[in-house]
């Protein structure tokens, strides 16, 4: 079947403005791990859809502000991540759990702010919910609960997978020119790893694709017929981000630091979780160890990709801990660049003029997630 | 165990040991016990490899991986059980005399190493690099071929100077780093330094009870 997105849908900027505001501002986004934040002030700070954000650690309460100062708009924190009082380091002005400022250096002397003004300052807030060590944000829209845009199996599930995450974990960002929806549809996409992957993980994984007739009925279902209403678009935006276990591996390697952790599971399986819109979690080593990627759109044709690696819990410390992480990030940077690539290449060929993708029933999927995706967009319901 | 030199590894200087054994046995007792890859070093029986002995060494041959960690794997394990060694230097190389080797070293063909240089155990010098006056390298690194460590210069434990980098006179780079992307580098470098082709920006280890590290650009 011939997709319904137009090329526009991937590479024009009036086209991305209008999907931050009606898709990605009023879903729940994942915004970083929680073991980066276990410490009283220890931070990170991410630009989601052009807003500037810092997760701060208060006293174990983890808060969402907009990462500017009331004062001079001057970021509070600066770092991707670390462990430091939300202060601003220009004139001085600390901030509280509420978001208000709790310290204004020579306020009474200087400043002279009116009673009310000063009662009127606080950061703008947003709604942050935490799954196991998954941190998620919400930037606008209704009120949402994270268990209308997810499963609650499903979120069972990345509580328990996320959970096992160790603490140390090793983070790099991957600057891709290619639009955020190319990347999720590939992860889709269980044909090209024969293509793609041949020489890296499609060795050890032979990725198939499941031809479910009754999910194929059912997208298919979805792609004629659309949402109807909010409710039965977020029945379909639930059924859009599922995981678990995915391919039997070949082999499975021994490695010496496999005794140092505890390991997630005992199958020698892949396993892989795709959560809409913006987060995939996989572990490629049967649940010793994880990849976390966070996709941050950028522009149409820019997006930021948050690449995270941790080992399953330690057990003990262990000499080895670091070089095994730089080994994952240095594995998982060869496959993920055989799939860039060919994103970038797709995303470079597109023009006004390109004819729509046809999808073939494995791409049911997608298919019916692009017919929500256009009631979305044109106002058929509102998230 | 019996005499003369056991050279245990995999990799491209075991294979280059190997395929010269004339060139560093000079009484001939030359032996090598090859490994499959390095992921077989973490379960290698090593059977094959006799009881230590008074007058018997062993060179432990296995390339950069997993920041040394591998060679260290192997090394240490003999180690432990009691096994001597010897550090091996390429005719082809010079090393000054007044520079200090540890044990299982290797210098690979071309290499300088200069005067006052101080080199841990269980590193490697590349072919053609080298390591100029009154540097220092800690155990367990590697530094690649055509590399430089400029004078005074320091890398610690664990870490990679990966091929064909330049690094600066009195430049320090901390432990478990890794420079593979080729260029001079003239700043510190602290703990945990990952530089490579295949990063665009920072990579960062964060938790675990380590220093953070950074990287260039």
């Amino acid at each position: 079947m011939r997709s319904r997105l137009p090329a526009a849908a991937y590479t024009d900027e009036n086209w991305f403005a209008r999907e931050r505001e009606l898709l990605f501002k009023p879903l729940w986004q994942f915004v970083g791990l929680r073991t980066m934040l276990r410490k009283h002030n220890d931070f990170i700070t991410r630009r989601l859809c052009g807003m500037p954000l810092v997760v701060q650690n208060f006293n174990g309460e983890l808060r969402a502000f907009e990462n500017l100062c009331l004062h001079r708009q001057k970021p509070l924190q600066t770092a991707s991540h670390g462990n430091r009082p939300l202060v601003c380091g220009y004139h001085g002005w600390g901030y509280d759990v509420a978001g208000t400022p709790s310290n204004i250096p020579f306020e009474r002397e200087i400043y002279r702010f009116a009673v009310d003004e000063l009662q009127d300052l606080k950061l703008r807030m947003f709604p942050l919910e935490i799954v196991g060590n998954l941190v998620f944000v919400k930037l606008s829209g209704q009120d949402m609960a994270l268990s209308e845009q997810f499963d609650g199996a499903f979120l069972d599930s990345l509580a328990e997978v996320s959970n096992a995450f160790d603490d140390e974990t090793i983070l790099t960002t991957l600057k891709l020119e290619c639009n955020w929806k190319l990347i999720y549809e590939n992860l889709r996409d269980a044909h090209h790893p024969r293509y793609v992957h041949s020489q890296s993980i499609y060795k050890n994984v032979k990725f198939a694709v499941a031809m479910d007739e009754h999910a194929i009925a059912a997208s298919k279902n979805l792609a004629e017929s659309g949402c109807l209403d909010r409710d039965s678009a977020m029945r379909a935006l639930r059924s859009f981000s599922n995981g678990g276990l995915n391919e039997a591996m070949g082999s499975m390697p021994s490695y010496s630091w496999h005794r140092n952790v505890e390991r997630f599971g005992s199958l020698d399986w892949y396993y892989n979780w795709l959560t809409f819109p913006n987060l995939h979690l996989a572990s490629g080593s049967g649940g010793y160890s994880f990849i976390i990627e966070h996709h941050v759109p950028v522009s149409a044709g820019r997006t930021d990709l948050i690449v995270h690696y941790a080992t399953a819990r330690k057990r003990n410390r262990y000499a080895t801990s670091s070089a095994v992480l730089y080994e994952h990030m240095l594995g998982g940077m060869r496959v993920l660049r055989e799939d860039f690539r060919i994103m970038e290449e797709i995303q470079a060929g597109l023009h006004a003029e390109a004819p729509a993708a046809r999808l073939g029933d494995f791409e049911h999927a997608s298919a019916g997630i692009e017919r929500w995706y256009a009631d979305a967009m044109d106002g058929t319901f509102k998230l | 165990m019996s005499g003369g030199l056991w050279v245990v590894g995999c990799g491209r200087i075991f294979e280059s040991i190997a395929v010269s054994q004339g060139v560093f046995a000079e009484d001939g007792m030359l032996h090598v016990l090859r490994l499959p890859s390095t992921d077989a070093i973490a379960n290698a029986g090593l059977t094959e490899l006799p009881a230590p002995s008074s007058d018997a060494r062993v060179f432990v041959a296995v390339d950069q991986s997993a920041l040394n960690y591998a060679r260290f794997d192997l090394y240490g394990r003999l180690r432990m059980n009691g096994y001597k060694f010897t550090t091996m230097v390429h005719p082809a190389a010079t090393v000054d005399p007044s520079a200090q080797l540890g044990e299982n070293c290797w210098i690979g063909p071309g290499a300088l190493i200069g005067p006052s240089v101080k080199i841990g155990h269980n590193t490697c010098v590349g072919a053609g690099a080298l390591v100029d006056f009154g540097a220092s390298l800690a155990a367990n690194v590697w530094v690649g071929a055509a590399a430089r460590v400029g004078a005074d210069a320091s890398v610690g434990t664990h870490s990679v100077i990966g091929a064909d980098v330049r690094l600066g006179n009195a430049v320090s780079v901390g432990r478990h780093c890794s420079i593979e992307t080729p260029g001079h580098y003239s700043q510190q470098l602290p703990d945990k330094t990952y530089i490579d082709p295949l990063f665009e920006g920072a990579v960062h280890i964060h938790g675990g009870g380590s220093q953070r590290g950074r990287a260039r650009g």
